[in-house]
């Protein structure tokens, strides 16, 4: 145990003596996320709560006995339900000048205004005119709510079309009495179907919303991760080069102590990069990474796994152009399918099936999940596979790493220093 | 301490050590002689447990390497040819790091690692970042790491090549007083005849993969019947001067490069005047000749048939 820690360490002193290190590892990603602060706090491209103004001019319509007003249903059903609560601040006016003096004084991001005939008209099926008016400097604000009425209308003429065809049906038959007529009008007209749910507000109901802030600091310190796993994998090639692997062959240390000894340098050093960049997030922009340890466990389960199939590729790699041919084609295909450039939602169903099993996706779901507070056991089943993945590759590592007949020349050049640049310096 | 038995590593179709036995007794110093790639690294890598021997057998310290490797990496310590070291560390550290791959750990590899650097005469730069380092002083560190966990068997590979005179000097003090004063087995492999000479006993010599060679450094001359070696240089010579120089009496293995002949000459019944006198009467004009007692290296011109150091 003594000789695995010696060896980790080893690789993190030689890596901290590297400028490469603060560049590459902990000044870009912490740069990288104070743009993405400095981007993401700015508060015309963050869904935080708006003052809407509405004014209901809706006369409703009378079936019978029962009279429907579907303003009063987008009122109370729709802008007043839980979940909009939290982004939507409703503030009813009495007239449709009262509601554009809010809008025009700055006071309300979107006015909505209901028209008296908008029940009839949609009753009959005819095209609706809800009046909906925004700031121009709040363009999200106004997309959002024009979100929410394009779903209730689309829900209106759902429930008008379902009600026009149980009429039909119900009044071709005689024997039907004319309450239940009523009842069943009522019921179709009832509006508890007609509340709307925003998609981005997740279905766990303990959950907390992500932001655009969270999302890229997160995918950017994973993608960050799989660099750091390619510059330290050049200490392979470099111990091939230095001939201290030869040394360290001709020790007593076994194969599996080395490759152990070689993971774990990669997972320090994921762990301390992940440190720096949640700090100074935390720090600068009061980003919220939820419970620390779970981002720990996650951290480590994702730096075994990335580490160890990275790994392969320093004990295959004769030298370090062949590290670094690897390294940008797998950094920016990994990236892109594990939803580093593009978010999980903004991907084709295709690739989101991809995102969700290769390792660095996994990792960033792993982490969303933690910022919802949704706990290690709505995400055992992904850290269960990272391991998994960890594994496999541990054992073609070893494979490899004991197996290799090493190339003669690779342990004597005889005095002649290796005609490349050490490209990871 | 150390025995090949019919050691053979071939790569494809080549053979790069060819059958190799030999011995090496407790407490020797052992030379392994031979040019470049004449199969002594490749010797070095096999035994270190770096490379698998195609065929044939190690055994250190009555152990198999094959079946106790760990048991015998411990009590080994190697010296590679090029440099083995982590330039970005010091001295020490490097010395700390290898010592702790030995199991040594807390105030035992602080001890020896204080040790090694009196040994190797570095304890006022222990801190120095080994890339800032001599040459000379590179080797020296490159030898203390080997030296970390006080090992029975100690293998230099070529320990002394491309280094200052005042550093070869150490050097080679230091692996004497290693095998006098503690009783540690010495193989030391080199190209340069005068190391070999100054250092070993018994010597073996390796040309292309194979022993030609193997006895005490007496022995091999009295086998041989080794002569000792005259090399002249001349102005002026004809072809045919030159090859008659075969026929004078005494001299053998002629081996002309350019204006200068090297050959072996038996001075049991004609003294080296004589035999120059002769070398003049076929007609080849003289500059400069330079006579030398037999030794290791006109032992490998006798055995090969050309020099060392080519």
């Amino acid at each position: 145990m003594k000789k695995l820690l010696r060896l980790f360490l080893l690789d993190l002193r030689l890596l901290t003596k590297n400028k490469t290190f603060y560049l590459k590892l902990i000044l870009f990603p912490s740069i990288l996320i104070l743009i993405l602060g400095t981007v993401f706090s700015d508060s015309s491209s963050q869904i935080k709560s708006f003052n809407v103004a509405f004014y209901n001019a809706d006369k409703g319509s009378s079936e019978g006995a029962h009279f429907v007003s579907l303003g009063n249903v987008l009122r109370d059903n729709v802008f007043k339900q839980e979940d909009l609560k939290k982004i939507i601040n409703l503030k009813e006016t009495t007239s449709y000048k009262q509601g554009k003096q809010l809008l025009q004084d700055g006071k309300a991001a979107v006015f909505v205004y209901v028209p008296e005939t908008f029940t009839k008209t949609a009753m009959n099926n005819e095209k609706t005119n809800i009046v909906l008016m925004g700031d121009n400097d709040k363009p999200l604000d106004k997309d959002v709510v024009a979100t929410i009425l394009d779903r209730f209308n689309a829900s209106v003429k759902t429930m008008n079309v379902e009600q026009r065809t149980i009429l039909q049906t119900i009044s071709s038959k005689d024997s039907v009495p004319k309450d239940k007529i009523e009842k069943v009008m009522s019921l179709i007209s009832g509006n508890k179907q007609l509340s709307l749910k925003i998609p981005e507000v997740p279905t766990n109901k303990a959950a907390v919303p992500i932001d655009a802030m969270q999302y890229y600091s997160i995918a950017m310190v994973v993608m960050f991760s799989i660099m750091t796993a390619f510059v330290l994998v050049h200490s392979i090639v470099d111990e091939k080069q230095n001939h201290t692997l030869f040394r360290i062959k001709s020790t007593p240390t076994l194969n599996i102590q080395y490759v152990l000894g070689k993971l774990f340098g990669i997972i320090l050093s994921v762990v301390i990069q992940m440190t720096v960049v949640i700090i100074i997030s935390r720090v600068v922009f009061q980003m919220k990474w939820g419970n620390p340890l779970e981002l720990l466990v996650i951290t480590i389960v994702y730096a075994f796994a990335i580490g160890s199939i990275i790994l392969l590729w320093g004990f295959i790699a004769k030298d370090h152009v062949t590290v670094s041919s690897l390294a940008s084609p797998v950094l920016y295909i990994f990236s892109f399918l594990g939803g580093s450039f593009i978010t999980k939602s903004g991907l084709p169903d295709s690739l989101r099936v991809i995102q969700e099993i290769i390792p660095n996706g996994k990792a960033i779901n792993s982490y969303l999940k933690v910022c919802q507070g949704v706990g290690l056991d709505g995400m055992y089943i992904d850290l269960l596979e990272l391991i998994g993945i960890g594994l496999i590759f541990i054992i073609f590592n070893i494979m490899v790493y004991s197996g290799k007949r090493w190339n003669k020349s690779a342990i004597y050049s005889h005095g002649k220093k290796p005609a490349e640049a050490d490209v990871s310096k | 301490m150390l025995e090949l038995t019919n050691l053979t590593k071939k790569y494809n179709d080549t053979t790069v050590v060819n059958n190799i036995s030999l011995n090496v007794k407790r407490g020797e110093i052992f030379g392994l002689l031979g040019p470049n790639g004449a199969g002594k690294s490749t010797t070095v890598s096999m035994i270190s447990t770096v490379l698998t021997p195609t065929s044939g057998s190690i055994t250190i310290d009555n152990k198999s390497l094959r079946e106790k490797p760990i048991e015998i990496k411990k009590i080994m310590g190697i010296v590679p040819q090029d440099l083995a070291l982590y330039q970005a560390l010091s001295a020490k550290e490097n010395l700390e790091f290898f010592g702790s791959l030995y199991g040594l750990s807390g105030k035992k590899l602080k001890n020896r690692t204080n040790e090694v650097l009196e040994i190797i005469e570095l304890q006022d730069k222990k801190n120095q970042d080994v890339a800032e380092f001599s040459g000379g002083m590179k080797r020296r560190v490159n030898i203390g790491v080997a030296l970390m966990n006080d090992p029975k068997l100690l293998i230099l590979d070529e320990p002394t090549v491309g280094i200052d005179p005042q550093s070869r000097n150490h050097i080679l003090e230091t692996v004497k007083k290693l095998n006098q004063d503690r009783g540690m087995t010495v193989i030391y492999t080199s190209h340069y005849m005068e190391e070999v000479e100054y250092l070993c006993k018994n010597v073996a010599i390796i040309d292309h993969g194979s022993l030609i060679a193997l006895g005490t450094k007496e022995e091999l001359k009295q086998s041989l019947a080794a002569c000792d070696t005259l090399t002249v240089n001349f102005s002026e010579a004809s072809e045919g001067a030159l090859k008659q120089l075969n026929r004078i009496p005494g001299i053998s293995k002629v081996n002309i490069e350019g204006n200068q002949i090297s050959m072996l000459v038996s001075t049991n019944d004609k003294n080296v005047i004589e035999i120059v006198d002769e070398i003049k009467k076929l007609g080849i004009k003289l500059t400069s000749f330079k006579y030398e007692e037999v030794n290791l290296e006109s032992i490998f011109l006798q055995i090969t048939g050309k020099a060392l150091r080519g």
